[in-house]
C-alpha cells in the first residue's frame, strides 16, 4: 500500500498538471495516464473503515452496485470485506466460547426435528379432541378437512413407529456427540465449521454453476468465517416453548444449502436463485414460520438483501445487529430480555 | 510551413485555437475558412470521443445517471409501431448487423427521423432516445434557420457542438464522485430550445454560460469572455461535474481514472 504522503504528493502533482495554460500547449491529460496506477494502489475505503466509518463505508460499497468489481475499487472493497469478516469471525468465536461458559446447550436443530413423534402426538391429541366435539359425520368442508388431517396424522404416526429404532439410534449418536464437545463447542462442526482448503475451490465451482458471483460479503463470510449454528437451549437466552424468538445466529453451509435445493449437480434454471442461508426466527424457535433467510444470487454487488428478515436489511447489517445482541438479535424487540447474559456475550466484540 | 490542420494534428491544440480565436470574423475569409473548418471538425471528433469515453467510464465506475433512472411512461401506440417495424427491418437484413443500432438505418424506419419520434429510453445511445447524450438529427437545419433569422452566423464551435455532440445530461449520483447528487452535473440545452429561447443576442447553452450570437468567430465566447472550448475542457477535467473544482475533498481516484480515458483537444 502506498504511504499517505506519497499519495498526497501525487495528487497535488496531478492537480497542477490539469491547469490550462492558454499561452502554451499543455499535455492536458497525458501526465495523469502515467500516474494512474500509482493512485490505484491506495486503499481509502479500508483506511476509512479501520478509522471507524463502518456503516458509511459499507453504504458506499453497496451504492457502487456491480461497479464494486471495477479495477478502481475491487482490491479496496475486498480488503474491507475481508476485514469485516475477520471481525465477524472473532465475534463468532467469542460468542461460542462465552455461550459454553453460560452452560448453553448447543443443538443443531436435528434433535428437535427428531422429536417429530412428540409433535405428532400433540397434533393428534388436538385434532382428536376437536373431532370428538363434532357430530359423527362432518357437516361442512372444514370439518371434513379436519377429519382428513387426523387420518393423515395417524398414518404418519404409524410410519414413524416403524422408524423408531433408527431414530433412537440417531438421537443417541447426537447425544454422544454433544457430550464429546461439551464446553468445547468451537470444535464442534455442528456449531462452527471454519473454512478449509476446499472452501475456495468449492465457492468457485458454485459461482461457476450460478454463472455469476456471490456478493462480496457472502463469499468472504464463507472464506473467512464459515457455517455457524447458535441454535440450542438455555433457560433465559433461548428458552424452549417460550413466546419469544431470540433468532440465534445461523448461517448454513452454502454447499449443502444449494445441493439440498438444486441437487449435487447444481442445475439452476433461470438467471437467479434464492440461496437459503438460515431458518427464519420463528422456525428457529420451533414455531411454524415463514421462508428461510436467503439471498438472491448471483449478485456482483458488495452486499445484498437478507431476504425474509423482518428488518428488510442487508447481510452485513443483519450480522451487525446479530452481534449487537450477542448473537441473538430477536431479543431486540423484547423488553423482558436477559440483559445480563447479552451484555456478557457482547463484551469484547468488534464492530463491523 | 505547416498548415494549422497539420499543426493541430501534431498536437498543437491550444496554440492553433489561440490563432483561430485571434482571427475573429476573418476566420471565414477564403484564405482561412477551409483550414478552420477542418480544425473544428478534428476538434469535435475528439470532443465527441471524449463524451463517449466519459459516459462509458462513469458508467463503469457505477455513476447512476439521472437521465437513465426513474419511471418512464409507455407510449403503447408507439411501442406497437416500433415492434412491428423493427421486426420487419431485422428480418429484411438477412445477416447479422454490426451493431444493435444499425437496424435503424433501414429505410423502413425512416419515419422515426422524419416524424422526430422520441424513442423509449432503452434505445439509448440512439440519438433520438432520451438519455445522457442525445443528438437532434435536424440540428443543422434548425441552426440554418436560426442564422437566417439572426442575419449572421453562429460561432463554428457551437454549431459543431449541436450537430456532432447534441445535448448532454450528466446529472446523477455516485458514492465518491457525487454523493447524494450534491454536485450539479453538466446539462446542456437542446438546439431546438436554444433556438426558441433566443432573442436577446445570447444563446444559453449551460446554466451559467451563454454564447454571444451572432458571432462569425471560430470559437463561441460568453459575455464574460469565457471561450466555449475552455468551458468544455474544464467540464471534462472534472468528469462532467465542473463544480467539483471548488469541492474541498476531491475524488482524486475517480478523476484520475476518468481523465486517463480522455484526449486533449
Amino acid at each position: 500500500m502506498r504511504s499517505r504522503s506519497s499519495h498526497k504528493a501525487s495528487a497535488s502533482f496531478i492537480a497542477s498538471s490539469f491547469v490550462c495554460h492558454p499561452s502554451k500547449d499543455s499535455c492536458w491529460f497525458r501526465r495523469s495516464n502515467r500516474d494512474r496506477l500509482n493512485l490505484q494502489m491506495s486503499n481509502p475505503l479500508l483506511d476509512r473503515y479501520i478509522a471507524g466509518e463502518y456503516r458509511q463505508v459499507w453504504r458506499d460499497l453497496v451504492d457502487l452496485g456491480a461497479a464494486v468489481r471495477h479495477e478502481l475499487y475491487y482490491q479496496d472493497a475486498t480488503e474491507v470485506t475481508a476485514e469485516t469478516m475477520r471481525r465477524a469471525r472473532h465475534n463468532v468465536e467469542s460468542i461460542i466460547r462465552k455461550l459454553d461458559e453460560l452452560g448453553y446447550q448447543f443443538s443443531s436443530g436435528v434433535e428437535e426435528r427428531l422429536d417429530v413423534d412428540r409433535h405428532l402426538a400433540i397434533a393428534q391429541k388436538a385434532l382428536q379432541e376437536h373431532n370428538e366435539r363434532l357430530a359423527s359425520e362432518p357437516r361442512n368442508a372444514r370439518e371434513a378437512a379436519m377429519a382428513q388431517m387426523l387420518e393423515r396424522v395417524k398414518l404418519m404416526q404409524q410410519q414413524m413407529s416403524v422408524r423408531a429404532p433408527q431414530i433412537g439410534e440417531l438421537k443417541s449418536r447426537l447425544a454422544q456427540r454433544r457430550r464429546r464437545f461439551q464446553n468445547r463447542s468451537l470444535e464442534n462442526p455442528d456449531v462452527f465449521s471454519p473454512p478449509n482448503g476446499k472452501t475456495s475451490p468449492e465457492l468457485n465451482r458454485f459461482e461457476k454453476a450460478l454463472r455469476g458471483p456471490l456478493p462480496l460479503s457472502l463469499r468472504s463470510w464463507f472464506e473467512l468465517v464459515g457455517p455457524v449454528n447458535l441454535m440450542g437451549r438455555h433457560e433465559v437466552l433461548n428458552p424452549q416453548d417460550g413466546d419469544r424468538a431470540p433468532d440465534p445466529l445461523v448461517i448454513y453451509p452454502f454447499k449443502e444449502s444449494a445441493e439440498s435445493d438444486f441437487g449435487e449437480d447444481l442445475e439452476f434454471e433461470g438467471e437467479t436463485i434464492e440461496l437459503a442461508l438460515s431458518p427464519d426466527d420463528l422456525t428457529k424457535s420451533n414455531i411454524s414460520g415463514g421462508g428461510p433467510y436467503a439471498m438472491t444470487v448471483p449478485d456482483p454487488a458488495a452486499d445484498a438483501l437478507f431476504l425474509n428478515e423482518s428488518r428488510n436489511t442487508t447481510f452485513v447489517e443483519y450480522l451487525r445487529r446479530s452481534f449487537a445482541w450477542g448473537g441473538f438479535p430477536g431479543w431486540e424487540s423484547s423488553e423482558a430480555r436477559p440483559q445480563k447474559e447479552i451484555d456478557f456475550l457482547c463484551e469484547g466484540l468488534l464492530p463491523l | 510551413m505547416k498548415s494549422r490542420v497539420e499543426r493541430y494534428q501534431a498536437g498543437e491544440h491550444q496554440a492553433v485555437w489561440q490563432e483561430l480565436r485571434a482571427l475573429a470574423g476573418a476566420v471565414r475569409d477564403p484564405a482561412n475558412l477551409a483550414d478552420a473548418e477542418k480544425v473544428v471538425e478534428l476538434t469535435f471528433a475528439r470532443v465527441r470521443s471524449n463524451l463517449d469515453s466519459l459516459i462509458r467510464a462513469l458508467t463503469e465506475i457505477g455513476y447512476a445517471f439521472e437521465a437513465n433512472s426513474g419511471p418512464e411512461e409507455t407510449d403503447w401506440a408507439l411501442e406497437l409501431r416500433l415492434t412491428k417495424a423493427l421486426a420487419y427491418a431485422s428480418s429484411r437484413s438477412g445477416k447479422q448487423r454490426e451493431t444493435a443500432l444499425a437496424v435503424f438505418e433501414d429505410p423502413a424506419l425512416a419515419w422515426i427521423r422524419e416524424e422526430k419520434i422520441v424513442l423509449p429510453r432503452r434505445f439509448f445511445p440512439h440519438p433520438q432516445a432520451p438519455g445522457i447524450r442525445c443528438v437532434d438529427p435536424d440540428a443543422a437545419t434548425e441552426i440554418d434557420s436560426l442564422e437566417q433569422r439572426l442575419g449572421g452566423p453562429l460561432p463554428m464551435t457551437l454549431k459543431a457542438w449541436f450537430v456532432d455532440c447534441g445535448t448532454v445530461d450528466f446529472r446523477g449520483k455516485h458514492p465518491f464522485l457525487n454523493p447524494q447528487s450534491r454536485v450539479a452535473g453538466v446539462r446542456t440545452a437542446r438546439v431546438g430550445d436554444c433556438v426558441r429561447m433566443n432573442g436577446d443576442g445570447h444563446l444559453p447553452l449551460f446554466s451559467d454560460w451563454q454564447a454571444r450570437i451572432p458571432d462569425a468567430g471560430a470559437d463561441a465566447v460568453s459575455t464574460g469572455g469565457r471561450y466555449f472550448l475552455d468551458v468544455l475542457r474544464e467540464a471534462f477535467t472534472w468528469a462532467g461535474l465542473p463544480a467539483l473544482a471548488a469541492a474541498a475533498n476531491k475524488p482524486q481516484r475517480e478523476l484520475d481514472f476518468i481523465r486517463s480515458k480522455l484526449v486533449d483537444f
